[in-house]
C-alpha cells in the first residue's frame, strides 16, 4: 500500500526542499554510498506503508539506536565494486589461456588498464566483503524477525558458505597470482553475481538504517507505535518542526470525538509552522521513521494532505480561490472514495473575500467533522467561524497560539492554548516597520490646482 | 551609485509576477519576443530586458528603429553556422600586424605539413564560413536594404558601405570555392579580418545581432496587434491605455485605463475569477515593454518614463527566514514605501494587499497605505482588494481615486465574466457558488449540507 502524499504535500512540508535549502530528506542523509541515499529518497517518494511494515522499519532502526553501529565499510570499495560487477560482457573475463608475449609484456609493465582495474575491483571486493563479515560476526542475533534480520540472514550464510568464504579471503592475502586472479574474476562477476548483488542490496539498506539510527540519536527523536486497526486515533505528545532551531514542542490528540483541530492566532503566532511540524510528524510517523516528537500513538491512515503555501497558475487560468477550491475538490474525492486522511489546511480559502471565505469555511469544515474517515486541521483568520462550528458540530476542538504583550511588542509562547483567540496585530507589525511614516514624510509632489 | 539612479528600477518578485524573463519557459514574455536567429540577438533581447530604458529620447528611437522595419519582409539572411563562424574568429583572435601575421600563417602551414593539421584545418574552415557569411551580409545590405525606404536601414547601409566596396571581398567566391587557401590568400583575408578592418566589423557583428532581433519583432507586429507607446514627454504623470490585453492569452479582452497626478490611483475590485489580476499583470507587461522601446500588446497606449516599476502579485511567505505570508507582505510594502518616499516616479502594483491577515487588520492597513500613496502624484498606483469596504471609506475620505470593477453577471445558475471594467466597486461573490459547482458536497450524499 502507498501512502498517499502529493507534490503540494510535499512541497509544504519541505520534505525535499529546493536545490540547496534544508530539508527534511536532508536531515535523514547521512549515507555513504549512493545506493542508500536512492533508497532513501525512493521510501520519501514512493512511502509504503501498512502496520506491519511501519512496524517492522520501525524496529530495525530502533535496533540500530541500541547498537549504535557505525558504517563498518569504506563508501570507495562499494563505487569499485559497482563499476566493476556492471560490466558483464563475458568478452571482458580475464583469460589464463591464450596468452601471447605481447599481453605477458604489457601485464609486466603494468600498462594493461582492464587487467590493472580488475585488480583493484577484486582487492576492494575483497575487503568489503572480509569487513562485512566480521561487521556480522559481532552482530547478536535478537531474535527479531524483521524483513532486515531476514535479509542479514541471508548474507550471512551467502559469506559462511565455504566457496565463497575461501575466494574472498584469498582476495585481501597479498599479490594474487595472474591465474588466481582470472579464476576470481569469473567467480565474482559471473558464477556468483547474483550473491553479490543480495549483498549490495543488504548493504544500501545497512547503510540506510545507521544515517537513520544515527540521526535519530543525535537528534533524539522518538518512534512513533501503531495502534491496532479501528476508528482512527491520533495523539503526539511534544511535537516540533524538525528544521527549526530551538522549537517548542506541542501536544495534539484528535479522535472520533475530536475529528478537526480548529486554530487560529495572530500573525506571526506560529500557527503555519506548528501545521507543518504536524504534517512532517505524521509523514515520518508512517513511513516508520523515527519523529520529532516525544511520543506519538496513531492509527494508520490512507493519506496526508496539505494546502499551506498554494500558488495560483494562470496558465491553466487559475485564481488563488479556484486553485483552492480544486485543492478541496481533489481531497474531497478521496475521502468520498472511502480513504482515511489527515488533513492540514491553512487559512483556506485566502483568496477569497470574507463573506465567501466565511461561509465556505464553516461549510467545507463541518462537512469534514461529520465524515468517519479524516481528521483534519484547519487554521483560519475568521475568528467568527467558530461560533457557527459551535452550533452545528461538537467534535471541534478549538485552540490557538498566544501572543503576549509586552511594551507594546509582540511575544509569541508558540504553546498551543485551547479556545479562540480575536488576537491581532496586524496594524501593529505594520507600525512598528515605519511604513506609514516613511509614507508621512517622503519626497511628496503635490498637484496644486 | 549615481549610474544605479539612471537604470530602471525593478526587482525580482516584479520581473517573475509578470512572468517575463525566462529562456526555457515557453510561455514568457521574453519567449514571446523571441524570434532571433543568432545567438547574439538572443543575448541582446535578454540585455534589453534585464535593463529596461529611462531615458525618453532613447525610448523613441528604438521605437522608430524597429517600426521601419515592420511591413518590409525582410529576413536576416545568414545560416547560423556561417554567421557563428564569423564572430568566432572576429572574438577569438587578437588583431595583428601584416608581419606577423604572415610569420603565423606560415608557422601552421608548416606544421600542417609535419602532420599535426588541426590547427591549420580549424582556421582554415572558420575563416572559409567567416567570409561566406560577410559576403551574404553585404549581398544582403547592397541588394535588400539599401533600396528600402527606413532611415535605420539608411544610416546602417551608409555606415558600411565603405567597408563592403572593399575589392577583396570580390575575390573571395573564386578563391574559396574548392575550399582551400593558399598562403597568401590566407595572409590577405586574415589581415583583413583581424588587422585594418577589426573594430568596424566587430561593430558590424553588433549591428546584425540588432537587426536580427528587430526584424523578429517586426514580424511579431505584423502578426498580432501590438502598438508602440506614444511617450509623454511631460513632467506629470501619465499613463494611458486603450484596449489592452495580456499577450500569454488566446482570446483576451482588451481594456481601457487612464491614470495621471489628478488620478494616481486605481482600486480595483472584482469577484474571484473575474479577471482582475489578469487585468494588473497586463498593467505591468505593456508598462515594462514600453520602457523596453517595444511595441506592447493593446491598440493604443501613451506614457510618461518612469524611474521604476514594483508589483506584489504572487508573494510566497519565507520560512527559511522565518517569515509569515503577512510578514513577507508587509516587509515589501515597507521595500516599496521606501523607493515610494525617495521621490523616484513609480509605477506600483498591489494585488490584494495584506490577504495573509485577518480582515480588519487588512482593512485598517489597505486604506491607511492606499492614503498615504495618494500624495505621491509622481508615482501611479493599483491596487486590487476584496475588501469592498476600504472603498466604501476611501470614497468618503480621500480624492485622487479611480474606482474600477471586473465584473462577473449571474446567468442562471452559472456565472459568466465578461473580463471588461467598469466604473465602480464591486461586491459580487460567487465563492460558495464555485464550491458548489465543483460538485464537492454532491460527493457526499449521505451527509447533510447545512449551508446551500
Amino acid at each position: 500500500m502507498i501512502f498517499n502524499a502529493d507534490k503540494q504535500t510535499l512541497d509544504d512540508l519541505n520534505i525535499f526542499g529546493k536545490k540547496g535549502k534544508d530539508s527534511v530528506y536532508g536531515l535523514f542523509n547521512r549515507t555513504y554510498t549512493m545506493g542508500g541515499a536512492t533508497k532513501l529518497e525512493q521510501i520519501f517518494h514512493y512511502p509504503s506503508t501498512g502496520a506491519a511494515e511501519i512496524r517492522d522499519r520501525s524496529e530495525t532502526i530502533q535496533s540500530f539506536c541500541r547498537s549504535s553501529s557505525t558504517f563498518p565499510l569504506q563508501a570507495v570499495w562499494i563505487e569499485v565494486m559497482v563499476a566493476y560487477l556492471s560490466d558483464r560482457d563475458s568478452r571482458t573475463l580475464l583469460r589464463a589461456d591464450g596468452e601471447t608475449m605481447e599481453s605477458k609484456l604489457n601485464k609486466w609493465l603494468g600498462v594493461d588498464t582492464q587487467l590493472n582495474f580488475t585488480q583493484k575491483a577484486l582487492k576492494a571486493t575483497g575487503e568489503c566483503l572480509t569487513h562485512l563479515n566480521a561487521f556480522l560476526e559481532k552482530m547478536v542475533d535478537n531474535g527479531e524477525a524483521t524483513s532486515f534480520q531476514k535479509m542479514q540472514k541471508e548474507v550471512k550464510d551467502i559469506l559462511n558458505e565455504k566457496e565463497f568464504k575461501l575466494a574472498y579471503a584469498s582476495l585481501v592475502e597479498g599479490r594474487l597470482s595472474f591465474e588466481q586472479l582470472a579464476a576470481c574474476d569469473r567467480f565474482f562477476r559471473f558464477t556468483h553475481y547474483d550473491q553479490l548483488q543480495t549483498i549490495l542490496e543488504y548493504i544500501y539498506w545497512l547503510d540506510l538504517y545507521i544515517s537513520v539510527a544515527t540521526v535519530a540519536k543525535e537528534r533524539k527523536l522518538a518512534f512513533a507505535e501503531v495502534l491496532p486497526e479501528g476508528d482512527q486515533q491520533l495523539q503526539i505528545q511534544g511535537f516540533y518542526h524538525p528544521l527549526v532551531p530551538s522549537a517548542l514542542g506541542n501536544n495534539i490528540q484528535m479522535n472520533t470525538s475530536q475529528r478537526v483541530l480548529f486554530l487560529t492566532g495572530a500573525n506571526m503566532a506560529g500557527k503555519s509552522t506548528l501545521m507543518k511540524s504536524l504534517g512532517i510528524t505524521i509523514f515520518l510517523a508512517h513511513i516508520g521513521f523515527p519523529i520529532p516528537a516525544a511520543s506519538m500513538q496513531f492509527t494508520v491512515n490512507d493519506g496526508l494532505y496539505t494546502t499551506i503555501n498554494l500558488s495560483d497558475s494562470i496558465q491553466m487560468g487559475h485564481s488563488h480561490f479556484y486553485a483552492e477550491v480544486l485543492r478541496v475538490k481533489k481531497v474531497s474525492m478521496e475521502l468520498a472514495a472511502g480513504k482515511k486522511l489527515i488533513i492540514i489546511f491553512d487559512e483556506l480559502f485566502r483568496g477569497t473575500n470574507v463573506k465567501d471565505a466565511h461561509e465556505a469555511t464553516v461549510a467545507i469544515t463541518s462537512l469534514y467533522a461529520e465524515l468517519e474517515n479524516s481528521l483534519m486541521l484547519v487554521s483560519t483568520h475568521i475568528v467568527e467561524a467558530a461560533d457557527n462550528l459551535r452550533e452545528h458540530c461538537r467534535n471541534i476542538r478549538y485552540a490557538y497560539m498566544p501572543t503576549v504583550m509586552k511594551e507594546n511588542q509582540p511575544v509569541y509562547t508558540y504553546v498551543l492554548t485551547d479556545g479562540v483567540t480575536q488576537d491581532r496585530h496586524g496594524m501593529l507589525i505594520i507600525q512598528n516597520e515605519g511604513i506609514l511614516d516613511i509614507l508621512a514624510n517622503g519626497k511628496k509632489e503635490k498637484i496644486y490646482e | 551609485m549615481n549610474k544605479e539612479v539612471r537604470s530602471f528600477c525593478t526587482d525580482r518578485q516584479t520581473t517573475e509576477d509578470l512572468n517575463l524573463l525566462g529562456k526555457y519557459k515557453t510561455d514568457s514574455i521574453f519567449s514571446l519576443f523571441n524570434r532571433t536567429r543568432t545567438k547574439g540577438g538572443e543575448q541582446l533581447l535578454e540585455q534589453y530586458f534585464q535593463q529596461p530604458l529611462t531615458d525618453a529620447t532613447a525610448i523613441e528611437e528604438r521605437q522608430w528603429n524597429i517600426r521601419s522595419l515592420v511591413g518590409k519582409a525582410l529576413v536576416f539572411p545568414v545560416e547560423n553556422k556561417e554567421f557563428e563562424a564569423l564572430e568566432q574568429y572576429l572574438t577569438s583572435f587578437a588583431p595583428v600586424s601584416g608581419a606577423g601575421l604572415f610569420t603565423q600563417v606560415l608557422k601552421r602551414k608548416s606544421k600542417a605539413l609535419a602532420g599535426m593539421k588541426e590547427e591549420q584545418e580549424h582556421v582554415t574552415s572558420l575563416l572559409i564560413d567567416g567570409l561566406k557569411a560577410l559576403v551574404q551580409i553585404r549581398d544582403w545590405f547592397r541588394k535588400s536594404l539599401s533600396g528600402i525606404d527606413s532611415g535605420y536601414l539608411q544610416q546602417l547601409t551608409n555606415q558600411y558601405r565603405a567597408l563592403f566596396e572593399n575589392k577583396l571581398l570580390d575575390a573571395v567566391d573564386g578563391d574559396i570555392a574548392n575550399g582551400k587557401l593558399s598562403v597568401m590568400q590566407q595572409t590577405r583575408y586574415e589581415s583583413f579580418l583581424r588587422g585594418t578592418h577589426h573594430d568596424e566589423l566587430n561593430n558590424l557583428l553588433r549591428h546584425c545581432y540588432e537587426l536580427d532581433l528587430f526584424l523578429g519583432i517586426a514580424a511579431l507586429i505584423e502578426e498580432k496587434n501590438y502598438c508602440f507607446p506614444v511617450i509623454n514627454h511631460g513632467s506629470k504623470a501619465l499613463l494611458r491605455l486603450k484596449g489592452a490585453y495580456h499577450p500569454g492569452l488566446n482570446k483576451a479582452v482588451g481594456n481601457d485605463l487612464q491614470l495621471d497626478a489628478r488620478q494616481n490611483l486605481l482600486f480595483l475590485t472584482g469577484a474571484n475569477m473575474a479577471g482582475k489580476s489578469t487585468f494588473m499583470k497586463t498593467i505591468g507587461i505593456c508598462c515594462y515593454l514600453a520602457h523596453m522601446g517595444f511595441p506592447v500588446p493593446a491598440i493604443e497606449m501613451e506614457t510618461t518614463v518612469y524611474d521604476g516599476f514594483y508589483s506584489s502579485i504572487n508573494l510566497p511567505d519565507n520560512i527559511s527566514k522565518g517569515y509569515s505570508h503577512f510578514y513577507a507582505e508587509v516587509l515589501r510594502v515597507k521595500d516599496v514605501a521606501t523607493e515610494v518616499a525617495a521621490g523616484k516616479k513609480l509605477l506600483i502594483i498591489f494585488d490584494e494587499l495584506f490577504k495573509g491577515t485577518n480582515v480588519k487588520d487588512a482593512f485598517d492597513a489597505t486604506s491607511g497605505v492606499a492614503k498615504a500613496m495618494l500624495d505621491y502624484k509622481q508615482s501611479l498606483f493599483v491596487l486590487s482588494t476584496h475588501i469592498v469596504e476600504v472603498g466604501a471609506l476611501l470614497q468618503q475620505e480621500a480624492v485622487g481615486i479611480q474606482y474600477k470593477c471586473m465584473p462577473s453577471l449571474l446567468e442562471g445558475n452559472a456565472t459568466r465574466y465578461t473580463y471588461t471594467l467598469q466604473e465602480g466597486i464591486s461586491d459580487d461573490r460567487h465563492g460558495m457558488m464555485i464550491i458548489r459547482q465543483e460538485g464537492i458536497f454532491d460527493l457526499f450524499p449521505s451527509t447533510k449540507v447545512r449551508f446551500s
